[in-house]
């Protein structure tokens, strides 16, 4: 096998094509040709690109766009540059895309998430609140609660420590009685 | 699977309302056609700004763009040929005018490599032919790095390649697009590939004959 040859064949061996026999050919050639096997290595870093194999991943990547045979491209009439297209139109474009969420300005609309939450979170602590006063109803009136429990003096007397904590010694109990 | 989806796009060429209806209605002053419109083919025309630019600002501006051509001249736009066929045509148009205004020089290219591609590139000057058939179908990087090299280009070169192999046209609906004679993309295409080969044969250590 020549070194154009080959070169011819590096396709067909990339896309897994060649016969075993071409195929064992052209690798003793590129073992022995210094250039070939340089050549072959510069194409393996341009195959992902020119030689994908059967064409899927193009053809799955334009998706349903309808392309090739049965196209008259020759009525095909673009418009033109961007500066021939008329201000008035590239505006009220522009504003059709922002609305439909297309135009990248749309990404970065003000988010209002924060004052959203914020919200959401005083509407949620309110009806807590009336939730809680709805319900837990209290079993005494207001008159009740506001009813003197006892004075200091009386709850100092219950209590074995002083005001400051400590200890008092026992009380021994005061006779009252005058005659006795 | 196929059926299904043959299925669904029957139901919905029913339900809604096909690409030449919005574009009528777009003409008669309806907004939301048009929005319509967009919404349809936004990710078809994302998905061409895209193999010509990785940066996703950039594809999302040319999208934009490409709309914003495409409202502009819908008075031209006729009927026989596809929307969305229109609509490629426009946004490799601008993606074509945007190569041009900035083309990157090759002397960047080695910088820009990941890890991965720096890996993927030793193992191409050190692998058998075999060992790199195998390697190439499960490494992304390797697409990666091609695509780098392409981007190395000139804008007319990249075009062509790019709508030849990515894209899958043929060479005379290239020259329609791009407004070329068949002959010109034919030798476009040949010198671009030439020239895509030089660039990887930079990257590509010479070696010795094996004994």
């Amino acid at each position: 096998m020549n070194c154009f040859e080959a070169r011819q064949d590096f396709v067909g061996f990339w896309q897994g094509t060649l016969g075993d026999e071409r195929r064992g050919d052209l690798l003793a050639h590129l073992k022995g040709c210094p250039k070939c096997d340089r050549a072959f290595r510069a194409f393996a870093l341009t195959a992902p690109i020119l030689h994908a194999g059967s064409g899927a991943t193009a053809e799955s990547a334009r998706g349903a766009t309808p392309t090739g045979s049965g196209l008259d491209f020759s009525r095909l009439e673009l418009p033109g540059n961007i500066e021939g297209t008329r201000r008035a139109d590239a505006d009220r474009a522009a504003e059709i895309l922002r609305r439909a969420s297309v135009h990248r300005f749309a990404d970065r609309r003000p988010s209002h998430r924060l004052r959203d939450a914020a919200a959401g979170f005083s509407a949620m602590a309110a009806a807590a609140l009336l939730l809680y006063f709805s319900l837990a109803t209290p079993s005494q009136s207001f008159d009740d609660l506001m009813a003197p429990s006892g004075s200091i003096s009386e709850t100092a007397a219950q209590s074995d420590t002083d005001f400051l904590g400590q200890q008092m010694a026992p009380i021994s109990p005061v006779s009252y009685d005058i005659a006795g | 699977m196929r059926g299904v989806l043959a299925f669904k796009r029957f139901a919905r060429s029913v339900s809604e309302p096909s690409d030449q209806d919005l574009v009528a209605g777009a003409l008669d002053g309806d907004s939301a056609a048009f929005a319509e419109l967009a919404t349809r083919h936004r990710s078809r025309v994302e998905r061409i700004c895209q193999r010509f630019f990785s940066d996703a600002e950039q594809v999302r501006d040319l999208a934009q763009e490409t709309f914003i051509h495409a409202y502009g001249g819908l008075k031209g736009y006729r009927a026989e040929i596809p929307f969305g066929a229109w609509l490629r045509a426009i946004a490799t148009n601008l993606c074509y005018d945007e190569l041009r205004r900035r083309r990157r020089r090759p002397e960047e290219l080695v910088a820009d490599f990941s890890a991965a591609e720096s890996t993927w590139l030793g193992l191409v000057n050190t692998a058998t032919p075999e060992e790199l058939v195998e390697a190439a179908q499960e490494r992304q990087e390797a697409k990666t790095l091609a695509d780098k090299l392409l981007a190395t280009l000139k804008p007319e070169d990249r075009l062509v390649l790019t709508l030849q192999n990515s894209e899958d046209m043929s060479v005379s609906e290239i020259a329609d697009i791009v407004g070329w004679s068949e002959a010109k993309v034919k030798i476009r295409a040949f010198r671009a590939r030439q020239a895509l080969r030089r660039q990887a044969a930079r990257l590509v250590r010479p070696r010795k004959a094996e004994s």
